[in-house]
């Protein structure tokens, strides 16, 4: 497996800027136009890609009496799972419609996959990378075709314990990806904090030395930051027009018009992780100067007078000796007169 | 983490068994000198296996006459015939834990079904361990960690699920008193095939403390182990290597034990802070062993100094090479001869 992962003209991983995708999953209001919207504001921000899901329910869902429930704004809700599913899903003609908008911007578009007919449609249309979903994680035969494809793999891993992430990644591997991002994500409607666990992202970096991500659901930039401060290599976030609509997801999204905030935020975190160590300090720089101190004299010292701590002040800006030398400063002998309020210089002692 | 009376640490001196597991081959006189060995070695605890014919061993292979390796001086007879013979007796088991108690080296063993389980209890074993082939033994994990006391797991051959697997398991009864060992359950592995470096994985993955149960030949392996902070040594123990037998050969003598048990006290005494530190004794090393400021030639009171005047030799207890800058340009108050070291007071 590669520890730098090229998606498209773009490398994800190793010390790359972190990529950002927009997810236009289920926030769609199931409006193409709207979907298209959501593309503009991706490329005018400087995100990296956004992403689709291309589930088609009527393929997915043998039992269409089961109910679900997710989280809104207004408290959890209950509904029929594919009636649900049906008032979220986009046409394969709106997934290429979506496709050409991508290209024409210029940015970068790909798409959770749910079984072979939707990846080789995905493929057919020219995306640059699949994406599993969460429960997908087990579903040996989906993962064992989309590494035959040779396209990267961003794979979500929302309610995986570690052994399970392990296995997909070892059936990958032996079914010949190359490029694989494993996908934190915190799973839940939305996902509280004390499951979130954060720390399995720098974990599984370590375990597999392969990218990693988040795929955010907590509302706010919170999980984001620290994410990045954590290195994650990918951060992805659904984009929406309302968090109050009583459907999935919004409620975690982040607005059409939070998305500037959201993609400065990320790049000013992860360019002040900087270094180990400081290597920027410019040893002669006005803040250095003026902050620290020199050893001046309080009144004139004549030759012959002998330093103490009465007859010198440590103070700015740093001229002369400088205090950290103070110790070897008192108790000498001063050999050419020092004037009141002036600093004190090697070749003015003993 | 307790074992017995013993605080176990990962980073801290490592508690110390001697596997003596069936290379006592069934003889009593000869596991009590091993114990006595063992002791003497500075070992911590002394580890038998409490199979017996019935539990570990399927008919299919005792038909098969399966042997596990293919050493001949290994196999006397058929497999039904050495497990026989090797196999101890709960008589035994009685007589060796007292054994072990008089001289004051912890008992210990691995019990294969719950019936063994349920007699190491009864004996009031403090600790159990579970051997690599039982990582995916769901029920006996379970029975062992219902007896509320601490299970050291080896995990050869297993893969990361298999081990969260049987993490799972025995916190599920809350039981968390676990020490993981990694583990290569090849006699002998390949160094490429040992990946020691699983020793720091396992522990930043499931916050358990972890220890190493070696099968390599030598001494080199578990103590390198010590360096990544392994708080448990398992390892084979023999009195002698030659003899005929299951692991002998694999197995480490009194003197490689004994090797063991002192240097990775000493790896660990050596391992210290991450923080810089010069000690004293280096501070003190530090005046003879850096340079100071010596005249380059011979110098007259009144001259001033340039960098030509100058150069830098033992001892360190002079004016520091990199304090040289503050010299340069000022007058000397006296006469300093070639190689003589330069003082503040010599200066104006």
């Amino acid at each position: 497996m590669n520890m730098t992962v090229k998606v498209g003209n773009r490398k994800i991983g190793n010390g790359e800027d972190t990529f950002i995708v927009f997810e236009l999953g289920v926030c769609h209001e199931q409006n193409v136009e709207l979907a298209e919207h959501f593309i503009e504001v991706a490329y005018k921000v400087g995100a990296d890609a956004v992403k689709v899901e291309a589930f088609q329910s009527d393929e997915l869902l043998i039992d269409r009496a089961i109910e679900h429930e997710y989280g809104t704004v207004k408290g959890v809700k209950r509904e029929n799972y594919y009636q649900l599913c049906k008032r979220l899903e986009l046409s394969y003609d709106d997934y290429a419609r979506l496709k050409r908008k991508a290209d024409e911007l210029g940015i970068l578009f790909f798409s959770t996959v749910h079984n072979k007919r939707s990846a080789d449609f995905m493929e057919s249309i020219g995306v640059c990378a699949f994406k599993t979903a969460s429960p997908d994680i087990i579903n040996y035969p989906l993962l064992r075709y989309l590494a035959g494809k040779g396209l990267p793999i961003f794979m979500d891993t929302g309610a995986s314990f570690m052994g399970e992430i392990d296995r997909a990644v070892v059936i990958l591997e032996n079914a010949g990806a190359k490029d694989l991002i494993i996908m934190h994500n915190p799973s839940g409607y939305p996902a509280p904090p004390e499951k979130t666990d954060l720390r399995m992202m720098p974990q599984i970096k370590n375990l597999f030395n392969i990218p990693v991500g988040l795929s955010c659901h907590t509302p706010g930039f919170d999980m984001v930051i620290a994410s990045v401060a954590l290195e994650a290599d990918v951060i992805e976030k659904p984009i929406s027009r309302n968090k109050e609509l009583e459907s999935p997801e919004h409620i975690f999204s982040f607005l059409d018009t939070e998305a500037e905030e959201f993609v400065t935020r990320i790049r000013t975190t992860e360019i002040s992780l900087g270094n180990n160590r400081r290597t920027v300090v410019n040893e002669k720089s006005l803040p250095r100067f003026i902050g620290r101190r020199g050893i001046y004299a309080v009144k004139d010292l004549k030759r012959g007078d002998i330093i103490r701590e009465e007859n010198i002040v440590l103070a700015k800006p740093w001229r002369g000796i400088s205090v950290e030398f103070i110790d070897d400063v008192l108790g000498k002998r001063v050999r050419n007169l020092v004037k009141k309020h002036k600093p004190i210089n090697w070749g003015d002692i003993e | 983490m307790k074992l017995g009376n013993r605080e176990v640490k990962d980073f801290s001196t490592p508690y110390i068994i001697a596997e003596i597991g069936a290379n006592h081959n069934g003889e009593m006189d000869l596991a009590i000198k091993m114990i006595d060995a063992a002791k003497s070695c500075g070992c911590d605890a002394v580890k038998f296996q409490s199979w017996s014919p019935d539990s570990l061993v399927a008919k299919e292979e005792y038909d098969a006459n399966q042997q596990y390796n293919d050493s001949p001086k290994k196999h006397f007879g058929s497999l039904k015939e050495m497990v026989t013979k090797y196999y101890l007796r709960p008589e035994q088991h009685r007589e060796l834990k007292r054994c072990c108690d008089k001289i004051g080296i912890e008992f210990c063993s691995t019990p294969f079904c719950k019936d063994e389980a349920d007699l190491l209890e009864e004996l009031g074993v403090n600790f159990y361990k579970i051997a690599s082939m039982d990582v995916n033994n769901i029920d006996l994990l379970r029975y062992v960690a219902t007896k509320r006391k601490p299970i050291i797991l080896s995990t050869g051959m297993s893969t990361l699920a298999e081990i969260e697997n049987a993490l799972k398991t025995i916190e599920s009864v809350g039981n968390h008193q676990i020490i993981l060992l990694h583990c290569i359950a090849i006699y002998p592995p390949e160094y490429e095939d040992i990946n020691l470096n699983n020793i720091p994985m396992l522990r930043q993955t499931f916050g358990y403390p972890i220890g190493f149960s070696d099968h390599s030949i030598g001494i080199s392996i578990p103590l390198a182990s010590v360096a990544l902070g392994s708080c448990v040594i398992e390892k084979h123990f023999t009195l002698d290597k030659n003899m005929p037998g299951w692991d002998h050969e694999v197995s480490a003598n009194s003197e490689e034990m004994r090797i063991i048990v002192e240097e990775s006290r000493n790896i660990v005494r050596a391992l210290g802070t991450y923080r810089r530190i010069v000690g004293k004794a280096e501070q003190e090393k530090k005046l003879k062993f850096r340079r100071s400021v010596v005249a380059g030639r011979d110098l007259e009171k009144g001259h001033i100094l340039t960098v030509e005047d100058l150069a830098f030799k033992r001892p360190g207890s002079g004016i520091q090479p990199d304090e040289v800058h503050y010299i340069i340009g000022r007058v000397l108050k006296r006469d300093v001869s070639c190689d003589e070291l330069l003082y503040w007071e010599y200066l104006y």
